[in-house]
């Protein structure tokens, strides 16, 4: 796809200004909820770290708990959860700050990008309402004031930067009047309209056909490294992280079972919860696929004790049942929290 | 598999199927299927693959009859159906069961499981009472749902086990072919793959055929023995998997192939590269309608439709595309 040249060299001045450094960590992070059944910890001791330009993949399957670490992050989560660890932005604690400055800190350096497109734009107000709102909150917190014509200007450039052909026509058009795949590259042109540090984009693509689905992978990879920002991306998909991920985190009921950069966990994944999900994948090869992982996701408020993939995995150990494997490292920023790589190396 | 040798006839036959819709507002109708032939034979699991808007979920619903095909005919063993599922017998009926995409929309929240499957098996085969109680329990298990489901309602069940009873339920009546539209879509990998293991006992167990329809060319490859593959309502390629998949000839075939986020390095050695396409607009009908995706798209592309060509040396593959009729017969 080609985009218009005479609309296309500098979208906002700010989205091709390199962004500084600055590191997201996050550590130790839990996530409770109390329901009539007990206590639910849906995220348990969480660790991430995503640096600049690094495009992180949180892959697992529906109820792993990669959506709700994302909202943990963000501070998305409703006031019934509880919420326990860090999360640190360039080493300030963010559940630290007090509220005005913390949303601040997100809103400047951090958007998102849903994963229904049409849901998550109002269907009420044309494209071009909706994207002049944003680009007027976001000018008024840098302390400027712009006029109607400047923030259409720089609407339309972002519409033509994500590679949406006719950014006039987009601008006038109704959210229902646009294909998903526009729909989605309309909410990634929002998300960039506060020119963020971090993308953090929950099943992006899922809603889309195969074929748009690769365009739209392309695009936010190039805005990712041609752009200095950083990107979350949350799916169940392997093959969406294989194609876009540096570094993979691998959930399994609310616990990062694995890390590794994306080549390592693709020729040598090492958990077994891992192993069993790619043998899963149905292949171009037309190679047999595995018949399933045995048993179901368990219930959080009765969460297995010890490591929380025992009673699936078909290595389990009675140490499995009694301790919560701790992360031990595998190879080169490898690290897998399972007990059969105890003493490895 | 490989049955087409040895069978006389296709179980199932779909012949020049149109299906129109009224558009409101519109005295143009869409056509959401365009002249689609295609053949399932016995024990065969033929494949239908497309993206969304391709026609694929429609060819399905006109073939149970919930759609009265616009043209066109569906044959059961040789023998032409009625249009309509009300127009066709009990036994015609019986030997046809589909089985839909989202199981929680299919199955009625207030009747339980029980129920749900006792009313095709009496309708279907006349049972009640205690023999309908075996039959539940038998069919439950046959789905490897425990016999106490029975009592349940679907909306204590889990979206795998849903579909399990969706396909107990299209076992119920005793069907030879099962419709099976994206059965596995809503899934996560590894609950499809246990629901893929399902089928695949209960086709070599029952004796069924499959007429299977996915948009994940990854699952078509792996499960079915001819794929169809559908772009804007027409057949745009067809063939043994294998041929197809080892040489796809299509350019939308291609590109279907090549976008698919794939797992090994194996699986990327099979993607051809694609090039991008041009922009213009297309004159419906009398052009091909991948023309302005496609790569390869030549002059006539633009003016002219291709017709379905039968390549020469491999049996059985045909391409809708200009860049083979050289390789070949024409067809129609």
């Amino acid at each position: 796809m080609s985009t218009t040249p005479d609309t296309n060299p500098t979208p906002t001045a700010q989205a091709v200004r390199p962004h500084d450094a600055h590191t997201l960590r996050v550590a130790d992070l839990s996530v409770t909820f109390r329901g009539f059944e007990g206590t639910a910890r849906v995220v348990d001791r969480a660790n991430l770290e995503v640096g600049t330009g690094e495009l992180i993949g949180i892959v697992g399957e529906t109820g792993c708990g990669k959506s709700v670490l994302m909202r943990a992050l963000l501070g998305l989560l409703p006031g019934t959860a509880r919420v326990e660890g860090e999360v640190s932005f360039d080493g300030r604690d963010l559940r630290r700050l007090p509220p005005r400055e913390r949303r601040e800190l997100i809103l400047a350096h951090f958007n998102m990008v849903f994963q229904d497109p049409v849901g998550s734009l109002n269907p009420f107000f044309t494209v071009g309402d909706q994207m002049r709102e944003v680009l007027e909150q976001a000018a008024k917190r840098r302390g400027r004031r712009e006029s109607r014509a400047a923030l259409n200007q720089q609407a339309r450039a972002l519409l033509a930067h994500v590679q949406l052909d006719d950014p006039e026509r987009v601008m006038r058009a109704y959210p229902f009047q646009l294909s998903g795949g526009m729909n989605q590259r309309v909410s990634i042109a929002l998300a960039l309209s506060t020119d963020p540090w971090l993308i953090v984009a929950d099943e992006p693509t899922t809603a889309l056909d195969v074929t748009v689905q690769a365009e739209v992978l392309a695009l936010l990879q190039r805005l990712v490294r041609e752009e200095g920002r950083s990107a979350l991306l949350i799916t169940h998909s392997m093959g969406v992280v294989r194609t876009m991920a540096d570094r993979v985190l691998v959930m399994y009921a609310g616990v990062v079972v694995e890390e590794a950069p994306t080549a390592a966990l693709f020729s040598e994944p090492r958990h077994p919860y891992t192993v069993g999900l790619l043998q899963c994948v149905p292949r171009l090869t037309g190679q047999a696929m595995a018949t399933g992982i045995p048993g179901t996701l368990p219930n959080y408020t009765h969460a297995p004790s010890g490591c929380r993939f025992h009673p699936r995995c078909p290595h389990a150990m009675a140490i499995c049942r009694e301790r919560r494997p701790p992360d031990f490292a595998v190879g080169a920023s490898h690290r897998v929290a399972c007990w059969l790589y105890d003493g490895h190396q | 598999m490989a049955t087409s040798d040895t069978a006389a006839r296709p179980l199932l036959e779909v012949r020049g199927l149109h299906q129109n819709f009224a558009v409101a507002g519109s005295r143009e109708p869409k056509r959401a299927v365009i002249g689609v032939s295609l053949a399932v034979w016995p024990g065969e699991i033929v494949g239908v693959v497309g993206e969304s808007g391709s026609g694929k979920s429609t060819i399905a619903r006109s073939v149970v009859g919930l759609y009265r095909p616009s043209e066109g005919t569906v044959l059961l063993d040789g023998t032409p159906l009625p249009p309509t599922a009300r127009q066709r017998s009990r036994e015609q009926k019986r030997r046809l069961q589909m089985v839909f995409q989202n199981p929680a929309a299919a199955l009625n929240p207030r009747r339980s499981i029980g129920q749900a499957l006792a009313l095709p098996l009496h309708i279907h085969r006349g049972l009640r009472g205690a023999a309908a109680r075996a039959e539940i329990e038998r069919l439950l298990g046959l789905v490897e749902l425990p016999a106490v489901f029975a009592g349940r309602h679907p909306a204590a069940l889990s979206g795998g086990q849903r579909q399990r009873v969706a396909i107990a339920r299209a076992l119920s009546a005793g069907p030879d072919l099962l419709i099976l539209d994206e059965p596995t879509s809503a899934l996560d990998v590894s609950v499809q793959a246990k629901m893929i293991d399902l089928l695949m006992g209960l086709k070599a167990q029952l004796g069924l055929s499959y007429l299977f329809i996915t948009h994940d060319i990854s699952l078509v490859r792996t499960i079915a023995d001819r794929v169809v593959v559908l772009y804007q309502g027409r057949v745009q390629e067809s063939g043994p998997t294998k041929a197809v998949f080892s040489e796809p000839r299509h350019p939308y075939t291609r590109l279907l192939i090549s976008a698919v986020p794939v797992v090994t390095e194996e699986e990327a050695a099979l993607q051809p590269p694609v090039a991008h396409a041009s922009k213009r607009p297309l004159a419906p009908d009398a052009s091909c309608a991948f023309a302005p995706r496609c790569p390869q798209a030549m002059e006539r592309c633009w003016t002219e439709l291709p017709p379905l060509y039968r390549i020469k040396d491999v049996k059985d593959v045909e391409v809708r595309c200009f860049l083979h009729e050289e390789a070949l017969g024409d067809r129609r």
